[in-house]
C-alpha cells in the first residue's frame, strides 16, 4: 500500500510557483504530489505572525499590532473583524502564537511585542477580548507558554520534548515542536536530524507542511516533510517570498492550508487545499 | 506515474524545485542566541563617548552606545529620541525622548541625561562637536570654556529637550548622530545594543552581553567578545574582523600635506607630489575592490548626490618634478588601518617627488594630531552626510586657503572577514560595522 499526497492549489501562490505532479520514493514508500492553484488569497494589513483555523472554518490571524478574523466566501478571503493589540516591547524579530482548538470560537494569542496573553472570542461575527493571562495556556505545560523577553523563543514544556526554548510548539493529539536550530520534534519520536523553517503545520500523522530551513532572505519555499518516513523532505516548491506562518485544518483526507507571506514590504494570506489519496 | 520512467522524471522535477528554493533563500532565522568573537586592530582604553576615527573605536562605540538620532540615507531617524518638532522658524527644536528607555544600569533615560551628555559632546575634540557648537545658541562660548551657561540647551520636562540654534539648519539634528554625541547616564552607563561586562577593556579584550532593553530590541547574539588581533584582524578563534574590502566604498585613502611645514610650503612641491602618485597603480595592485576618485568624500556618500562622479577617469601619471624639491626629509604619519604595502608605495612616490619621507605608524585617532608634515589616512566621515563630511574634513585638515593640501588617492571598500553561517552583519553608509542585527545560523 503506497500512501499518496495530492496537492490542488487553484490560484497562483506566486510567480515562482512550479506546477508539479510528482512522486518520489522516501524510505521505500512512494508519495505522489500534485499542485494546482490556491483557493483564495488576500492582502494582509501587516506581517502575519501566526494563523489558526477557528470555528466555522474562519481563520484567526495574529499580526504585529492586531488580531483579525477572516472567513472564506466564494473563493475570496474576507476580513470580518480586527482588534488592535498593544505592542510595548521593541523586538528585532516579531513573533506570535495562537493556541486554539479547531472548531472552537475562542483562541488565545501571545506575541513577543507585549507581555502576557489575551483570549479572544468570536461572537456574532465580531472579535471580543474576554480574558488576559500572564502566560499562554498550553496543555501539558504547568507554567504555560511565554516568549523569552525580547526574542522569538518560547519557554514552554512540550510533552516528551522538554522545556525549550522552542521556536514553535503545539499541544494537539500529537505534541510537536521546532527547536531554535530548526529541528522538528515529535512526542514519542524525538528530534529530526535535519532542520525545517519556523512556519509549519501538521497535515496528517507524520506529515507536515513546513517553510524552508534556509537563512531568511528574499524568498522561501514550502515543503512536505515526512510521509511514511518522517524526517524526509519529499517535495519542495518555491514561494515568492518569506512564508511567515502556516496553519492547517484537516478533515479526513483533505486539508485546508493557510499561509502568511511577506513579500517586498507587503503581506498576503493564501489558502490552499491539499488532498490525500489512498490508492 | 507509477512507471519507473515517470518516477524518474518526477524525481528530477522535485530536485529542481528544491534547488530553486535553495537559491531564493528563506525562512529559518534570524536565530537568537550564540556568541561571537571579533578581532580589531586597535582597542580604545575606555568606553566613554569620544571622537572615533578608526574602525575599532567606531565598532566599539556602535556596540556600547546609543544616540538620540541615527542617520538613514542621510536623514535623521529616531533612536533614543522618539520624535522632534521645530518652532520659531526653525530656530528651536523640541526633542521628545522615548518614555520607557533605560540605560544599561537600569536607570531611565531622561532629558537631563541627554542635556548632560550633549554638554560633554559640545566640548569634544571632534569636527561634529565643533559644528554643533557653531550652530547652538551659546555653543561656541561654552565649547571654548568661556562660560558654563548654555542658553541653547534647555530641559523642558523629564522627556523633552529644547535645542535653540543661531540659524535654521537642517543639520542640527544630523550632528547628533556622531559617536561622541552618545547619551550616557550620570554613572557613565551607555544604552547601546550590548552591555560591556567591565568598565574598560582588560588586557586588550572586552566581553559584552546583549542588552534586552535596547531601543531597537534585544540583539540576536547573546554575547560578543572583542579582542586585539593582528594587523590583518586575524587571530585565534576570531569569527569576524573589520577589513578593507570587499564591501561598499565607504572610506577614502587621503594624503594630507601640511602647507605650513617647510618641506611642503611651496605649492609646486605639493603639486609635484599630487602628480607623482599613480592612483591607478595603487588601486590595481594594492587595493582590490577599491576605486580611483576625484573627491575626498567616499563614493558611498557621493552616490546619493545628483550629478556626482566619484570615479576618477584613467590618466597616466605625470612625471615627477624632482627639481621642485631636492630630497627634503619629512615625517609621514600613517594611520594603522592603512595597509602596509600601500603606505610603502606612497613613501616611494614621495621619494620620486624629491621628498625623503619617514613613515611612522600611529593609531587612527592620533594620526590627526601627531606633528607631521604629511598624513596618510583611511578616512570615513563621522557623520555619513556629504556636506557634513566636507565640513569635517575642512576641520580635520584645514587648508587655510592653500591648494593641494588634501590629496584623494583612492576609495576604500569597507567590509569584514567572517566565518560561514554569520548573517546580518551590516556596514552602514558611514563605514561602521554593526552587529546588532547579526545572527548565527545553527
Amino acid at each position: 500500500m503506497r500512501p499518496t499526497i495530492c496537492f490542488r492549489v487553484r490560484a497562483p501562490l506566486g510567480a515562482a510557483l512550479l506546477a508539479v505532479i510528482a512522486s518520489a520514493d522516501a524510505a521505500g514508500d512512494s508519495i505522489r504530489l500534485a499542485m494546482g492553484t490556491a483557493v483564495a488569497a488576500t492582502p494582509a494589513p501587516g506581517r502575519v505572525l501566526d494563523l489558526a483555523f477557528v470555528g466555522e472554518g474562519r481563520i484567526a490571524v495574529l499580526l504585529t499590532d492586531s488580531v483579525a478574523v477572516y472567513e472564506q466566501d466564494s473563493g475570496t478571503l474576507r476580513r470580518i473583524d480586527q482588534l488592535p493589540m498593544e505592542a510595548t516591547l521593541a523586538v528585532r524579530a516579531p513573533a506570535g502564537m495562537i493556541v486554539s482548538d479547531a472548531g472552537d470560537s475562542s483562541f488565545w494569542v501571545s506575541a513577543n511585542v507585549a507581555p502576557g496573553a489575551v483570549l479572544f472570542t468570536i461572537e456574532g461575527g465580531r472579535l471580543k477580548e474576554t480574558q488576559r493571562s500572564a502566560a499562554l495556556p498550553f496543555r501539558g505545560s504547568p507554567q504555560g507558554a511565554r516568549f523569552r523577553p525580547g526574542t522569538n523563543l518560547i519557554d514552554v514544556t512540550v510533552p516528551g520534548l522538554g522545556n525549550g526554548p522552542h521556536l514553535r510548539a503545539t499541544a494537539g493529539e500529537t505534541p510537536w515542536a521546532i527547536a531554535p536550530d530548526g529541528r522538528l520534534g515529535v512526542e514519542g519520536a524525538g528530534w529530526s536530524a535535519h532542520s525545517v523553517g519556523s512556519a509549519a503545520a501538521l497535515l496528517w500523522p507524520g506529515v507536515w507542511i513546513v517553510s524552508s530551513a534556509q537563512p531568511a532572505g528574499a524568498g522561501d519555499s514550502l515543503s512536505i516533510h515526512g510521509g511514511a518516513a518522517r524526517g524526509t523532505i519529499v517535495a519542495t516548491f518555491p514561494a515568492p517570498a518569506a512564508v511567515t506562518a502556516v496553519a492547517a485544518l484537516v478533515s479526513s483526507d483533505r486539508a485546508t492550508v493557510a499561509t502568511g507571506i511577506a513579500e517586498g514590504g507587503g503581506h498576503r494570506i493564501v489558502v490552499m487545499e491539499i488532498a490525500r489519496e489512498q490508492p | 506515474m507509477n512507471s519507473p520512467r515517470a518516477s524518474a522524471t518526477v524525481a528530477a522535477l522535485v530536485v529542481i524545485a528544491i534547488a530553486i528554493a535553495a537559491v531564493v533563500g528563506a525562512a529559518l532565522g534570524p536565530v537568537y542566541g550564540g556568541r561571537m568573537t571579533v578581532g580589531i586592530v586597535e582597542m580604545p582604553a575606555r568606553f566613554d563617548p569620544a571622537p572615533a576615527h578608526g574602525a575599532g573605536a567606531r565598532f566599539l562605540s556602535a556596540l556600547v552606545h546609543e544616540r538620540l538620532v541615527v542617520l538613514r540615507n542621510e536623514l535623521p531617524e529616531p533612536a533614543l529620541a522618539e520624535s522632534w518638532a521645530s518652532a520659531a522658524d526653525g530656530r528651536e527644536w523640541a526633542i521628545r525622548l522615548r518614555p520607557d528607555s533605560v540605560f544599561h544600569d537600569g536607570a531611565p533615560i531622561t532629558a537631563a541625561d541627554a542635556a548632560r551628555s550633549l554638554r560633554r559632546y559640545l566640548r569634544s575634540p571632534s569636527a561634529a562637536a565643533a559644528g554643533w557648537a557653531a550652530r547652538v545658541d551659546g555653543g561656541r562660548a561654552y565649547r571654548d570654556r568661556a562660560t558654563d551657561a548654555l542658553p541653547g540647551l534647555v530641559v523642558a520636562d523629564a522627556l523633552t529637550l529644547v535645542v535653540r540654534v543661531r540659524d535654521p539648519s537642517g543639520s542640527t539634528l544630523s550632528l547628533l548622530a556622531a559617536a561622541d554625541a552618545a547619551i550616557t547616564s550620570a554613572r557613565g552607563a551607555g544604552a547601546g545594543p550590548f552591555v560591556p561586562t567591565t568598565a574598560s577593556p582588560i588586557r586588550g579584550t572586552l566581553a559584552a552581553v546583549a542588552f534586552p532593553a535596547h531601543v531597537r530590541g534585544r540583539p540576536f547574539l547573546d554575547a560578543i567578545a572583542v579582542q586585539l588581533a593582528g594587523s590583518s584582524g586575524s587571530g585565534n578563534g576570531v569569527d569576524l574582523a573589520p577589513a578593507i574590502g570587499p564591501g561598499p566604498l565607504a572610506a577614502t585613502l587621503l594624503l594630507i600635506l601640511d602647507p605650513d611645514h617647510p618641506s611642503l610650503a611651496r605649492l609646486e612641491v605639493r603639486r609635484a607630489v599630487d602628480a607623482t602618485i599613480d592612483r591607478e597603480d595603487l588601486v590595481r595592485n594594492f587595493l582590490p575592490g577599491g576605486a580611483t576618485i576625484l573627491s575626498p568624500i567616499p563614493p558611498l556618500l557621493l552616490s546619493a548626490m545628483p550629478g556626482a562622479a566619484p570615479a576618477r577617469p584613467a590618466r597616466s601619471p605625470r612625471p615627477a618634478s624632482r627639481s621642485a624639491a631636492a630630497q627634503i626629509s619629512m615625517v609621514l604619519a600613517v594611520s594603522s588601518d592603512v595597509p602596509a604595502l600601500v603606505s610603502q608605495r606612497v613613501v616611494a612616490y614621495l621619494g620620486a617627488a624629491g621628498l625623503d619621507a619617514t613613515a611612522i605608524q600611529v593609531s587612527p585617532d592620533n594620526v590627526w594630531t601627531l606633528r607631521a608634515a604629511a598624513r596618510l589616512v583611511a578616512w570615513t566621515p563621522a557623520i555619513p552626510e556629504p556636506l557634513l563630511a566636507r565640513e569635517e574634513l575642512a576641520w580635520l585638515a584645514p587648508s587655510r586657503g592653500s591648494e593641494a593640501v588634501v590629496l584623494p588617492l583612492a576609495a576604500l571598500p569597507i567590509g569584514h572577514r567572517s566565518r560561514m553561517g554569520l548573517h546580518g552583519v551590516a556596514v552602514d553608509r558611514g563605514g561602521h560595522i554593526r552587529l546588532e542585527d547579526a545572527w548565527i545560523m545553527p
